[in-house]
């Protein structure tokens, strides 16, 4: 063992030693990397060596990331290298609270996962080239971000109410044989429906599972039905009572190592309760997550067969995450397992192919589970056309909060790097104003109309303390605060903006309030200039920029790209009912995620079909791009993406909710490049 | 924050009844020179809450000699407008 360790770590150093002298790696430039009272020698030196350690633990598979996460790699602070648990921790625990540490058995490296990214960030500044001494030796550490490789924990040691995993449920032939069986080469075959998702590889048999509308064709059998070779499987599962009836439909998935499957509820309409699913080939990680939050992750061994029925089957939402490596417990490798925290026993497993079986019986009747909240055969039968929309003040306000709020707190500097050229009629509108007049900008974002015209008074407002901020810079009064509580005297505004605000407010109500909050701020005879975002994104023939993707842009999308547009999880195009965006959760608004369920996710550049949605941002980190670094990451891991909610106005649903408002006049009304658009008076008392 | 966008602010908080003047705590002055635009302030005084323009001026050592009340035909001295353009815009 000890000299296992030294010959470990023996390797990484040499590796180290050697490309300081090769000199190959000149471009990179570690960011965020401060050495305090280093020479330049020193720093340089430095610098070589985390690149060189990047280069060493891709040798590994293991792919460090630019972008700051909470997870790093710590070469050389491995077992391997002699570095003991406690000897790591006592350093790591100077720079914040830990989530995990992970070391795997006679690996030179650790992983560990702060509580936040601050912490990560203190780490990777603070511990770089850090020196321990070991028994043997003294090593110096080097830390790098990564993918978050552990799984999130779950204290309580229980599986999901419903759910069952049978270990070697298949024998070894059984395996070979119904993976020989399917034939992925062949794409001709009438009998089945094969795709190649981006991120995986599915085939149906019986009925083809559409990823359009996350349903079946009830009424379109495959030919086929289901296939031989699956009989001996199912006959059994019948006898030992996994499942009451034979499915009638059959997904076959291969992920590859790095590939993943986002969270997801099977649409309840779509199926009957028991869902199996047989994995072969590779083990695999599967995520189980409740609406409340909570999350347990679950090992699936091969040659087992996992059931879901009942709560696990409707309420919580399961996937796989895309990476190539899964936190295991350490030991036999059949065991199913639930994945859980800080415990010493955890290991690295590097994942192989993995092919699963999902059987599944088309649901003849309407669900009637009880579980109504994520049900789409139960949900708001009084307005079929919105389930999604929240029905209390507090719940929109959640949902606002994280859809809204939190995505323009994140997205802030990037959202400002795409917003310079102010909308020509906006322009006309404030050169109208009188020298001296006082313009209230509410919702001014980075602040692009504050400065447009020198001779007025203008204040800015917005719910975003970092656009607040990016104002500020910029020497504009500006201040932080909600469009519905403006903190500013009545009647002292001769005019007011809101340009591309009001649509982020999730409840006709909302709405309402908003502008009956600019009115407030009026004086008699104060003029009000509105933009909200139109659902017609095509209007008296003409695309809008936003459909037609020009570079410059009315609304939301100068930043996208299109071709990145669907989710890059692996759904084609929507989030359909029950399935909730994977990536941003909803913590402590248990409400909010339920009605999230039914919001569907836009692909950007193209028609809504829906009102109220989810509308994505690929945030573009201002952080420089290393071409060696990411490469097989994709680009979802590069540019995360935010959603933010939008409600789109159809053509005079701004009139008519201004014509709630008392003491206003209407004084003209357009579309204007993709937006509805109004000019208000306040009359005289 | 300039002290013209002082004097537009109020409070929202519940409870509070009388939100207006907020008080001032600065934890640091600056003055910054801005182009004096005689129009601009003529038409903006009316606007203003008098009063509390001068308290804050003077809670920040920058009364700059306003006076507690306005004069009439106060538009028309250009003195008097080049100090409460300091007041308002600059500090
Ligand atoms: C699409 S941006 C438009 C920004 C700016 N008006 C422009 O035209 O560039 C929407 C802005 O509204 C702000 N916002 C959204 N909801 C808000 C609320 N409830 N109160 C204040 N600001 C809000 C956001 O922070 C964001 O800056
Ligand atoms: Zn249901």
């Amino acid at each position: 063992m000890a000299l296992t360790a030294a010959r470990n770590h023996f390797l990484f150093f040499c590796f180290v030693q050697c490309s300081v002298h090769c000199g190959t790696m000149e471009t990179c430039l570690e960011e965020g990397v401060k050495l305090q009272k280093k020479t330049k020698e020193e720093k340089k030196l430095l610098r070589k060596q985390l690149k060189a350690s990047h280069t060493l633990l891709k040798h590994e598979g293991i792919d460090t990331v630019l972008i700051p996460t909470k997870s790093l790699v710590v070469a050389n602070g491995g077992l391997g290298n002699g570095v003991s648990r406690e000897q790591l921790l006592e350093v790591l625990e100077q720079c914040g609270s830990l989530r995990a540490v992970l070391m795997p058995p006679n690996k030179p490296y650790a992983f560990v996962t702060y509580q936040s990214v601050d912490a990560a960030q203190l780490a990777h500044k603070t511990l770089n080239g850090r020196q321990l001494d070991t028994e043997h030796q003294q090593v110096t550490l080097y830390l790098n971000f990564v993918e978050e490789v552990g799984s999130v924990v779950w204290q309580g040691q229980e599986l999901p109410p419903g759910l069952k995993v049978v270990e070697e449920f298949l024998s070894p032939e059984e395996e070979m044989r119904l993976l020989g069986a399917i034939d992925w080469g062949s794409h001709s075959n009438t009998d089945t429906a094969q795709k190649a998702l981006k991120h995986r590889q599915v085939k149906h048999y019986g009925y083809e599972f559409r990823y359009d509308n996350n349903n079946v064709d009830k009424n379109k059998p495959l030919p086929g039905g289901l296939p031989m070779f699956c009989n001996e499987v199912l006959d059994r599962c019948l006898k030992e009572n996994l499942i009451k009836v034979k499915p009638d439909q059959l997904t076959v998935n291969q992920y590859q190592p790095g590939q993943g499957i986002p969270p997801h509820i099977d649409t309840h309409s779509a199926f009957e309760d028991t869902i199996i699913s047989l994995s072969l080939g590779a083990k695999t990680v599967m995520d189980f997550k409740h609406t409340d939050g909570r999350s347990i992750s679950v090992v699936l061994p091969a040659r087992s067969v996992l059931v879901m029925t009942g709560e696990s089957r409707y309420l919580w939402s399961h996937g796989i995450t895309p990476r190539k490596f899964d936190v295991v417990p350490v030991g036999d490798a059949e065991k199913a397992s639930i994945v859980s925290g800080d415990s010493g026993d955890l290991t690295l497993h590097k994942r192989g192919t993995r092919t699963s079986f999902t059987f599944r019986k088309v649901r003849r009747t309407p669900c009637d589970c009880a579980f109504p909240s994520v049900c789409d055969s139960q949900s708001s039968p009084g307005d079929p056309s919105s389930p999604s929309v929240p029905q209390s003040d507090r719940d929109a306000s959640c949902l606002e909060n994280e859809f809204v709020h939190k995505v323009y707190e994140e997205i802030a500097s990037h959202f400002s790097s795409t917003r310079h050229s102010p909308w020509p009629r906006v322009v006309d509108f404030l050169q109208s104003l009188p020298t001296g007049a006082i313009l209230a900008d509410v919702g001014c974002g980075n602040g692009k109309y504050l400065g447009l015209k020198q001779d007025l008074f203008a204040v800015g407002c917005d719910r975003s303390r970092n656009l607040v901020d990016i104002c500020g810079e910029r020497s504009f009064q500006v201040l932080v605060s909600d469009a519905l509580e403006v903190p500013l005297r009545s009647g002292i505004c001769d005019a007011c903006i809101s340009i591309a605000v009001i649509h982020h407010f999730s409840t006709k109500e909302r709405r309402l309030a908003a502008i009956k909050e600019l009115v407030r701020l009026l004086r008699p005879g104060g003029k009000a200039l509105i933009y909200v975002w139109a659902m017609e994104q095509e209007y008296n023939k003409q695309k809008s920029k936003y459909l037609k993707g020009k570079k410059v842009n009315q609304e939301e999308g100068s930043a996208q790209r299109p071709e990145q547009t669907a989710d890059h999880l692996g759904h084609s195009t929507s989030l359909a009912s029950n399935h909730r965006p994977a990536g941003k959760e909803v913590k402590d608004c248990p409400l909010t995620r339920q009605n999230m369920s039914t919001l569907s996710v836009h692909t950007n550049r193209t028609a809504f079909h829906s009102q109220d949605l989810l509308v994505p941002w690929h945030l573009k980190s201002s952080a420089p791009r290393d071409k060696n670094v990411g490469k097989s990451l994709g680009s979802a891991d590069i540019c995360p993406i935010f959603h933010r909610y939008y409600h789109v106005f159809c053509e005079e649903e701004l009139e008519s909710l201004c014509g709630e408002v008392e003491n206003i006049a209407i004084q003209t009304s357009y579309y204007d490049q993709g937006n509805w658009c109004v000019i208000l008076e306040k009359k005289s008392e | 924050m300039k002290l013209i966008t002082h004097n537009m602010l109020t409070s929202h908080v519940k409870g509070v009844t009388k939100g207006y003047p907020l008080l001032i705590k600065a934890t640091e002055v600056q003055v910054s020179e801005v182009e004096f635009n005689p129009e601009f302030l003529s038409r903006m005084i009316p606007k203003l809450e008098w009063g509390v323009l001068v308290q804050a001026a003077d809670s920040l050592g920058h009364l700059n000699d306003l006076p507690n009340e306005l004069a009439p035909e106060h538009e028309k001295d250009e003195e008097f407008l080049r100090r409460v353009h300091r007041v308002l815009l600059e500090v």
